[in-house]
């Protein structure tokens, strides 16, 4: 009896595993014809290039589209794409593009300037709702369109000369231009394509479903399974189609990183979209070929709530800010090579370098709080540090009892609750991050304006607003950068938010991965990409 | 829900405790001839003074981290090792135990009290109110669990408390139909005519003298729902939607140690294995004790 | 049969009316909506994609708009994934729910069922604990521990898996014994527990006493019995374990419901979260009703009668 039940067991436990004894490697197969897999984050919410924001949507809209300029995959410096030339006038505040005479979308017409005037409109009409909208600003009178000020369409500063010459008017000199137009928010639309599916402006509509959406970029979109993989292939029509060394780019949603992580390690992906935390040490001990970290154009920060007592006195905010152990944090928390801060913006952010400087002194933290009443924390009344991922707010809050003497509790909160709690300003203290949207130091230190939305903090400060009202007509760069400096400058004193640590970007690579080039946005050109097959 | 019905229900339906206590000392030498289950009850005296008394011996706090240090394996400095900020993991085992076990008795407490209560009124007094009563279990029934649960997790916030109330108001549902059985069942029964009979009120014949007639199923109930509740809170723990630290819980020192399972083993097998114990013995008592409370099961 | 089937299918109404209702007026009280992003968007941005989704009009109109369109059978546009629909999704979704659930139920009938019986057949001995603590694994340790725990060793180590993904029946199979470990448990123990009340009745007694085999007494005689507890137990346990698989969707990679739903529950998408909850409460009242009528099929004292 027993040996008859336990035999019923073991053998349909040895089947199961018998039956499936070989396991091919998936990885050195895809190699040999060209098939990219590359893990990227969450499933993509769309990918229509005026509506998606996600890195992970950016991911694939990359592959699918390209813009008139498109960046250089080591330095990021705009290099000709869909258009071959341009000229920019002498107050620099129009440019006139040259269209490629062979760039084709991928059902074989050609692509135009109408294309680009089209996709312009459509993410400027309010009635699209785009969250990208802002980033074409920069164009004469593209906030009034779209807005609802400006009512024609006509009065934006876009115009199709003739059907290869496009001609851009700005609104005020942007020295950070063409590189801002490599952004997916200045991709062209095919018009035919899109309202065949619906109208314009209208949200949702199915064109971009595989089968459906046409673009201009090196891939084409086969297959869209969701939660599963959503697969390009290599576009015949591509102007630069000989240069493009992959056949096929397999994009796999997977949002869990520790997933993620053990899938790479399991031979399935060529790269990730991410490293867990805990990872790094591993791999940097043991594969230090495999991960790759670079500094990323983000910055880790704090922010107080300024017009919440006890943080509108600016010396608390100094107290806390000098209590707080960078290096720590950035070598023992955050890990990956992070670099602790001393400004917000990132050093070198397109050549420019803040002067501040960010000090760890208990001493002096102590002698601030007490100047501001509250000598050896004594009265601080009960704050808390609201925070979505815990290890920075958990050292922060140990950090701030030991050296401060000041108990702080932690809420941490669900990401939209957090965000809830921003538009409220239902918070005392909140860590937080910023990626800039392009490399430039204004999308840091233009978010700290008074009629930011992005002002976490929400600190008011004329003369910061008066400086970046004049960095923002000025034209001759140097001058401008002396401009930043002294905001920046003017934001650490006043601290309403105090840096932690710069980002960096983590991902692991499988070793027949070539042409994959770090660099600050995190951005990798797949046509530059291509599979060694043997190693 | 149905599973533990099924598993309570073996209990004879006719058997009612007014024999006095032979039944309950024979119902405990039937346990104590179920080896796993005693090995189960005293493994969870252990436990019980682990958590409480520990924290009092123990030299470390579950909070002080120690950055510089990181997480470092077990020695006799930390006996158990500590976690990725430096803290010392017995000690955030032992203050994690408390509010685990805290979390699994809570949770079953309310559920137990609305279980019984709500079950006991819709059972005695039958009729119209009755089917209304049951209606409403059934569409509770209907919400589906875990998705109910991260509804007002999310709607409600990370609040600790609230986390044994959200639980407990959920799990009830499976007690209410048994005590409701339990009590059609006995409602005919002469003690409860008799009682009656001398003009006592509903209320008092439900208390005083049906609910005592529940007790077996109470205990087996507990003992099964317990690990329920401590497995429900790992899972909010891996949602991220469990107690917060720097507070700790088991569920929430698992979700952490089976991250880096691989680079830092003892933070997934010191309280992996504390939390497995702990269930697999209130499971087995559980099981146990529904077994010795069956008076069909002589041999 | 009929009339039962269709007294179920009418009380089943009122319950999805109110399980709609419920879900609805929770997750509007949610704080953070479903455009709340990182980056604050302009406040016409915000009206413009309100007024699209109609969430610009006084909650009460858009539950009595919602609830229309559903009668109709529209489950509306998915808030998240902006070019797909709530239905469309879920339809994509729910057979991968199905073939996971329905595979983890064999496994876990087929290790449940054996090792239940096999403790049963004789209790309190170390046949018994070795058989009972082994199956028990699966309700003592989580999901999310076993899960990784399975690649490690089978997928990373040994190589004979994908770490995860979801295609060849291969890839099944490390999922299907994280999930079905749970139900496994729960089988083996309503299978020791029934068979033992089955093995204690009079007639084994008298047919192991008439010299039949034990392992005759067991399969022809006892089985259809013991078992009786578990059958109503699968259709149930089905419903939870088809929606309730989010961990190991989340850890082997599996587009199925579970993800579907927490994912919008995190994101706000509240027409996604409408859409699985009710659909799941369907799933829950089918198996259920089956549940039901197996149990009235098997249990000659149960009729269709008593609703």
């Amino acid at each position: 009896m027993k040996e008859i039940l336990f035999g019923v067991v073991v053998l349909s436990l040895g089947i199961l595993i018998i039956g499936c004894s070989q396991k091919k490697s998936n990885l050195e197969n895809a190699s040999v014809n060209g098939i990219f897999y590359a893990g990227n984050g969450n499933e993509p919410q769309d990918l229509d290039p005026s509506v998606v924001t996600g890195v992970s949507e950016q991911r694939i809209v990359s592959a699918l589209f390209e813009g008139l300029v498109s960046e250089n995959p080591q330095t990021l410096q705009p290099e000709p794409a869909t258009a071959e030339s341009w000229d920019i006038s002498k107050d620099a505040l129009t440019y006139t593009f040259k269209l490629r005479k062979n760039a084709k979308w991928s059902d074989g017409i050609p692509v135009t300037a109408q294309d680009f005037v089209y996709a312009y409109n459509r993410i400027l009409s309010s009635k699209l709702g785009s969250q990208n909208a802002y980033m074409l600003y920069c164009m004469k009178n593209a906030e009034g369109f779209n807005k609802g000020t400006i009512a024609d369409f006509k009065d934006v500063g876009v115009k199709a000369i003739n059907d290869h010459e496009l001609q851009i008017t700005l609104e005020r000199p942007t020295p950070y231009f063409l590189p801002l137009i490599a952004h997916m928010s200045w991709f062209p639309l095919q018009k035919k394509n899109i309202e065949k599916f619906g109208a314009m402006d209208q949200r949702g509509t199915k064109w971009t479903l595989p089968g459906n959406l046409v673009g201009n970029g090196s891939f084409i979109l086969k297959d869209w399974k969701v939660n599963k993989v959503i697969k390009v292939v290599k576009n015949p029509h591509y102007w630069d189609a000989g240069n493009v060394k992959l056949n096929e780019i397999d994009f796999f949603p997977i949002s869990d990183n520790q997933a993620e992580e053990r899938t790479f390690r399991g031979g399935q992906l060529h790269m990730t979209f991410t490293v867990p935390t805990s990872k790094i040490d591993y791999y940097k001990k043991n594969a230090s070929d495999v991960i790759k970290i670079s500094p990323y154009l983000g910055t880790y920060y704090i922010a107080f709530n300024v017009q919440k007592p006890p943080f509108d006195n600016v010396l608390v905010r100094k107290a806390f800010s000098l209590a707080i152990d960078r290096k720590s944090i950035a070598e023992d928390v955050m890990k990956g090579g992070k670099i602790p801060a001393d400004s917000f913006t990132p050093p070198n952010t397109a050549g420019y370098t803040s002067l501040t400087k960010l000090v760890y002194d208990v001493q002096l933290a102590r002698k601030c709080l007490a100047d501001a009443g509250y000598p050896d924390g004594k009265g601080f009344p009960r704050v808390e540090i609201m925070c979505t991922k815990l290890d920075i707010a958990e050292a922060l809050q140990d950090m701030i009892q030991k050296n401060l003497n000041i108990k702080i509790s932690l809420v941490n909160k669900e990401w939209k609750m957090y965000l809830d709690s921003f538009r409220t300003r239902d918070f005392y203290v909140a860590t937080a991050s910023w990626i800039g949207d392009y490399n430039d130091p204004l999308t840091f230190l233009g978010m700290w304006t008074s009629d930011s939305g992005n002002n976490r903090a929400r600190w008011l400060n004329k003369d910061y607003d008066k400086l970046m009202a004049e960095s923002s007509i000025c034209i001759n760069h140097n001058s401008r950068f002396e401009i930043f400096k002294k905001a920046e400058t003017l934001l650490m004193e006043q601290a309403p938010i105090i840096p932690l640590c710069y980002c960096t970007s983590m991902a692991l690579l499988a070793p027949q991965l070539k042409g994959w080039y770090p660099n600050v946005l995190d951005h990798h050109p797949y046509k530059y990409m291509s599979l060694e097959k043997t190693l | 829900m149905f599973l533990l019905k099924k598993i309570l229900l073996k209990r004879d339906k006719g058997c009612v405790v007014e024999e006095g206590n032979s039944l309950t000392r024979e119902a405990f030498f039937r346990l104590r001839k179920n080896k796993l289950a005693m090995f189960g009850l005293f493994f969870l005296l252990i436990l019980v003074l682990f958590s409480l008394l520990g924290p009092y011996l123990a030299s470390y706090s579950y909070y002080r981290q120690d950055l510089g240090l990181g997480a470092a394996g077990p020695s006799f400095v930390h006996l158990c090792g500590t976690d990725l900020l430096g803290r010392d993991l017995m000690a955030r085992m032992m203050y994690g135990g408390r509010i685990s076990l805290a979390v699994g008795i809570c949770a079953t407490f309310v559920s137990l009290t609305i279980g019984v209560v709500y079950g006991a009124i819709s059972g005695y007094f039958g009729g119209k109110l009755d089917s209304l009563m049951m209606r409403i279990v059934d569409i509770i029934y209907a919400l589906p669990f875990t998705m109910l649960v991260i509804v007002l997790m999310v709607w409600l916030g990370r609040n600790f408390i609230l986390i044994f109330v959200a639980i407990g108001a959920i799990e009830w549902l499976t007690m209410a139909r048994i005590v409701r059985d339990e009590v059609l069942s006995l409602k005919n029964k002469e003690f409860i005519e008799a009682a009656r009979a001398i003009g006592l009120s509903g209320w008092k014949i439900i208390f005083r003298h049906i609910v005592p007639n529940l007790l077996g199923i109470i205990v087996v109930y507990i003992t099964l729902t317990i690990p329920r509740v401590m497995m429900i809170e790992s899972f909010l723990s891996f949602l991220g939607l469990g107690v917060q630290p720097p507070m700790s819980s088991w569920g929430l020192l698992i979700k952490d140690g089976a991250q880096v399972m691989e680079e830092y083993p003892w933070m997934i097998f010191f309280p992996g294995m504390l939390f497995s114990l702990t269930l697999f013995c209130l499971n087995f008592l559980g099981d146990g004790l529904r077994d010795a409370l069956d008076p069909k099961m002589k041999d | 049969m009929w009339s039962f089937l269709l007294k179920r299918f009418l009380h089943a109404i009122p319950v999805l009316f109110v399980v709609a209702t419920i879900t609805f007026f929770l997750i509007r009280a949610a704080p953070g909506g479903p455009f709340s992003s990182e980056k604050v968007l302009p406040p016409e941005a915000i009206a413009s994609l309100n007024s699209y989704y109609g969430l610009e009009k006084p909650i009460y109109k858009q539950y009595y708009e919602y609830m229309f369109s559903l009668l109709k059978g529209d489950m509306g546009p998915s808030f998240q994934y902006t070019n797909r629909t709530v239905a469309g999704m879920i339809m994509e979704a729910f057979p991968v729910s199905l073939e996971l659930g329905f595979m983890a139920m064999g496994f876990a009938l087929t290790l449940g069922v054996c090792m239940g019986v096999f403790a049963a057949t004789k209790p309190n001995s170390m046949r018994d604990y070795m058989s009972m603590s082994f199956v028990m694994i699966g309700i003592c340790v989580p999901p999310f521990v076993l899960g990784p725990i399975l690649i490690w060793f089978f997928a990373i180590k040994l190589e004979w898996f994908n770490v995860s993904g979801w295609g060849s029946f291969r890839d099944c199979i490390l999922p299907v014994i994280t999930l079905g470990a749970i139900y496994a448990a729960n089988i083996a123990r309503l299978g020791r527990a029934g068979m033992l009340e089955v093995l204690s009745q009079d007639y084994i007694r008298t047919a192991r006493a008439k010299g039949v085999p034990e392992i005759l007494v067991i399969v022809k005689h006892s089985l259809r019995g013991g078992l009786l507890s578990v059958v109503s137990y699968i259709a149930p346990a089905i419903a939870g374990i088809i929606t309730g698989a989010f961990v190991v969707e989340t850890i082997f990679q599996i587009p199925g419901l579970g993800r579907l739903f927490v994912l919008a529950a995190f994101n706000r998408d509240y027409t996604m979260i409408m859409g699985t909850v009710i659909f799941y409460a369907v799933m829950v009242i089918i198996f259920n009703t089956i549940a039901d009528v197996i149990q009235i099929v098997l249990n000659p004292k149960r009729s269709f009668d008593e609703g």
